[in-house]
């Protein structure tokens, strides 16, 4: 067991105690403080309740567990491949593009999730996890089934530029009342949605989307089918307007409501993220005030 | 064989199309694949199967 002290940087792979080329090992950190540990394989991090910042930069099968308060960066190449156990409560990665198959699977903890840049998902990636709040994908191309199943305290995604919705993404997530999905996208199954609020006629989920025929979304297959209490509306972002009141123009949305049954009415409505200190906040502007979606408190010391 | 069925939903209806064999089915004309399609009884929609299976839960 390799024993870190704070700002020790472990670089090498861990001696193998298994097979040629696959090293396993334990790094145990017991103490606060920044630690970055490079090029491991199937290592195991104990973390007992250190506050920190732990950077791992290389791809393997790891897992981190055991800790509390600590900011756990994980920086691959490009791709997320590691299976993460126990009590992680927060991650944010900007350069990460991929996620692979699994790597939050269960991690019950995990309340915050911040990749900015991720274009692809795999399978069951946040199946029964703790993610919580509305999350944001905007650069998302593609998504594998099974992705958000079972996340209960989900309540939104924006899915960015997705073409298919795979099949059972959110099955099982109870509070998953918002999508945002950029362009048009098939939906695989219905059972993306089973006992999910648009899926429940009596509660109803609402898709924005900018897809430039809005009545497309409620007649096409298997969207059709789901809650008639469904609401599906169109985004178009209008920079302009939010440059002009001198808004940084990044986390808005202007959503332009085109109700398809209704005779065009146009609301204005805002989504905005906010980091102050370690708590990050999300809003929504669409009745004349600010209204506050969700306060986390992010785990670590510098909150990122 | 691609199977059709007509269904209801909240005392809607609807058509069901789906592979009795477990395929994922394609819509004819487009490149949209499905495990199984629920459409208008207007939209008129016909399906074939592929030759990829439908994941398990």
């Amino acid at each position: 067991m390799a024993r870190l002290r704070p700002n020790n940087v472990i670089e090498g792979k861990l001696k193998s105690t298994g097979y040629t080329g696959e090293p396993t090992g334990t790094i145990e950190i017991t103490e606060n403080g920044n630690y970055n540990i490079k090029q491991y394989a199937n290592a195991s991090v104990q973390v007992p309740q250190p506050s920190g910042t732990i950077n791992i930069t290389e791809n393997g099968a790891i897992n981190v567990y055991e800790y509390a308060n600590a900011t756990v960066n994980v920086t691959y190449n490009e791709t997320l491949n590691a299976l993460l156990e126990g009590t992680l409560r927060t991650i944010s990665n900007s350069e990460i593009t991929k996620l692979g198959s699994a790597v939050f699977y269960n991690i019950s903890s995990i309340n915050y999730i911040n990749f900015p840049n991720v274009t692809s998902i795999a399978y069951q990636c946040f199946r029964n996890s703790g993610v919580t709040g509305f999350i944001y994908f905007r650069k998302l191309t593609s998504i594998a089934g099974e992705i958000f199943m079972g996340c209960n305290n989900l309540t939104g995604v924006d899915l960015g530029e997705i073409t298919n919705v795979a099949n059972n993404s959110f099955n099982g997530s109870r509070n998953i009342k918002t999508l945002i999905i950029k362009n048009r996208a098939s939906l695989g199954n219905v059972n993306a949605f089973t006992t999910t609020p648009f899926a429940n006629g009596n509660v109803g989920g609402t898709l924005y989307t900018n897809y430039g025929n809005e009545t497309w979304y409620p007649t096409a297959t298997n969207w059709v089918s789901l809650s008639s209490n469904n609401q599906y509306k169109s985004i178009q972002k209008n920079l302009i307007e939010l440059q002009t009141l001198g808004i940084d123009i990044t986390p808005y949305y202007e959503i332009v409501v085109n109700l398809p049954t209704q005779d065009i009415s146009t609301t204005k409505v805002y989504f905005k993220e906010t980091l102050v200190e370690n708590e990050y906040q999300q809003w929504f502007y669409g009745s004349g005030e600010w209204e506050q979606l969700s306060n986390i408190h992010l785990g670590g010391n510098n909150g990122s | 064989m691609v199977v059709k069925e007509n269904i209801k939903i909240n005392d809607k209806d609807f058509v069901k199309h789906y592979s009795d064999e477990q395929w994922k089915i394609r819509k004819i004309g487009t490149d949209e694949i499905y495990d199984e399609a629920i459409d208008l009884p207007e939209m008129d929609y016909e399906y074939e199967e592929t030759d990829e299976k439908i994941e398990e839960i």
